[in-house]
């Protein structure tokens, strides 16, 4: 049987919405970009201006619905952090297992904090730092040469700042990332959660065989075929242990959890 | 010095508690923003930076604000009349998703107030040149009598035709600026009177197009 790379197709979705972004710019419709349905910037816009932003709230809507079906899904089919993480071989890695109680909470503490910070200072803080922003404000900056026929310093500034970012926090999905956060803690809603689900009857493990395909290739570090609380919340449906499975047992389905 | 992890973040925490001093260019507080921006700090407040005006303007006259104008305003959008000029669709005002651009009709559009600049307008010197005049969609200029170009603060509307029209650059080798260009309205100067009567986007074009 011939495996379907789903691995493959993920990089097609974020080339596909760069594409989308760049050709509503040149044909002047406004779709905006991912900032519309993000919650961590609604939450902060909302804290910094005193009101709620109502254009936002579909965007958001549906964003916390796709996450509390899909959980991580956005990180690693969207997000052009871990695009560039796999693209240049940073490995963007999980934080370990015995993470202290401290490390754990970082995550909590910045989307706090930015929340807070955009409350007194009057202008959304995290914002000014989301890589996710700067991926999409270096593509403008691109297109803007298009529009004014000049380039402006945004052009090397912006991956000067992933590259920092990327670097220097080895672990920024995990242990800094409050967009990943709060899709973390959607995902803990109980209630139908699409998600890789291992076959028992054909998986090598139970059969009493050193296979852990599955956990090895995770870039999550998740024991798949355990398929416990913390699969649930950190799995980003990546479809890595699908691809990687020999046997093909596990495959994406829904399931209540 | 080292720049480790943790000199990295102090450093980030520095300029987080102290934006005023680092963040803020006070003397940049003069940016052109798109049709029904609120005022400075309220129009930052709420900009989530989605870009939705940039890509929607058909004129392409709005551009993302580049680093030069501090690590806070950069991406938020702002007016650049290099290329275009603004067509009064105000498509941006309706599209904005936090309220940052409320939206305006085309007769309380008001993006800025256009200056003549006495050293580089042609016909503050020597007189024949009429391009801005005769350009002006809204007849906020007009000519005095020794046929100088004046601005009439209630009828602009800061559409930028006349600094975009502007041909003192190509007149004299010396001028090295437009003789005319937009600014952000002063808060004494008269505020834009809602009576003007602006002509229609098809008469602006069909006016360009016979130029």
């Amino acid at each position: 049987m011939k495996k379907i790379h789903l691995t493959k197709l993920r990089y097609f979705v974020l080339t596909g919405a760069v594409i989308a972004v760049a050709a509503a710019d040149f044909t002047n419709t406004g779709i905006g970009t991912f900032c519309n349905m993000c919650p961590v910037g609604f939450m902060q816009v909302t804290a910094a201006s005193r009101s709620i932003p109502q254009g936002m709230l579909t965007g958001v809507a549906v964003f916390t619905a796709v996450a509390y079906l899909g959980g991580r899904f956005f990180c690693s089919w969207f997000c052009p952090t871990s695009f560039i993480s796999r693209i240049t071989g940073i490995q963007n890695t999980a934080a370990a297992k015995t993470a202290g109680y401290f490390v754990k909470y970082i995550p909590h503490a910045i989307l706090a904090v930015s929340v807070i910070a955009s409350f007194f200072l009057k202008f959304p803080v995290f914002c000014l730092i989301c890589p996710i922003g700067i991926f999409f404000g270096f593509i403008f900056a691109v297109l803007k040469i298009f529009h004014v026929f000049e380039p402006s310093a945004n052009l090397i500034i912006f991956p000067i700042i992933l590259t920092v970012e990327l670097i220097f926090f080895r672990k920024w999905c995990s242990c800094i990332c409050p967009v990943s956060l709060i899709m973390r803690l959607i995902a803990k809603i109980p209630g139908y959660k699409i998600r890789p689900s291992v076959n028992q009857s054909t998986c090598l493990l139970t059969q009493g065989l050193q296979c852990n395909q599955c956990a090895n290739n995770c870039k999550e570090k998740i024991e798949v075929t355990k398929a416990d609380k913390e699969f649930i919340e950190k799995c980003t449906n990546c479809m890595d242990c699908v691809e990687q499975c020999p046997t093909n047992s596990i495959l994406p389905g829904i399931k209540r959890r | 010095m080292k720049l480790t992890r943790r000199t990295f973040l102090s450093a980030a925490a520095a300029v987080c508690v102290s934006p005023d001093s680092l963040f803020a260019d006070n003397k940049e507080d003069t940016l052109l923003r798109p049709p029904g921006a609120l005022s400075e700090n309220s129009f930052l407040a709420r900009c989530n930076r989605c870009q939705k005006c940039v890509q929607i303007c058909p004129t392409n006259i709005i551009i993302p604000a580049s680093f030069e104008h501090g690590l806070l305003k950069a991406n938020t959008p702002v007016i650049s009349f290099k290329r275009s000029y603004c067509n009064s669709c105000l498509k941006c005002s309706e599209i904005c998703p936090t309220g940052a651009l409320q939206p305006v009709t085309k007769e309380t559009l008001d993006i800025g107030l256009a200056v003549i600049i006495e050293k580089d307008c042609v016909a503050w010197d020597w007189t024949g040149c009429t391009v801005c005049v005769d350009n002006c969609p809204t007849k906020a200029i007009f000519l005095d009598e020794y046929k100088r170009p004046v601005i009439i603060p209630e009828k602009c509307n800061g559409c930028g035709i006349c600094e975009l029209k502007c041909p003192s650059i190509s007149l004299r080798s010396s001028i090295l600026g437009k003789g005319i260009i937009v600014r952000k309205r002063p808060s004494d100067a008269p505020p834009r009177k809602a009576e003007t009567v602006i002509s229609t986007k098809e008469e602006n074009i069909e006016k360009n197009t016979s130029d």
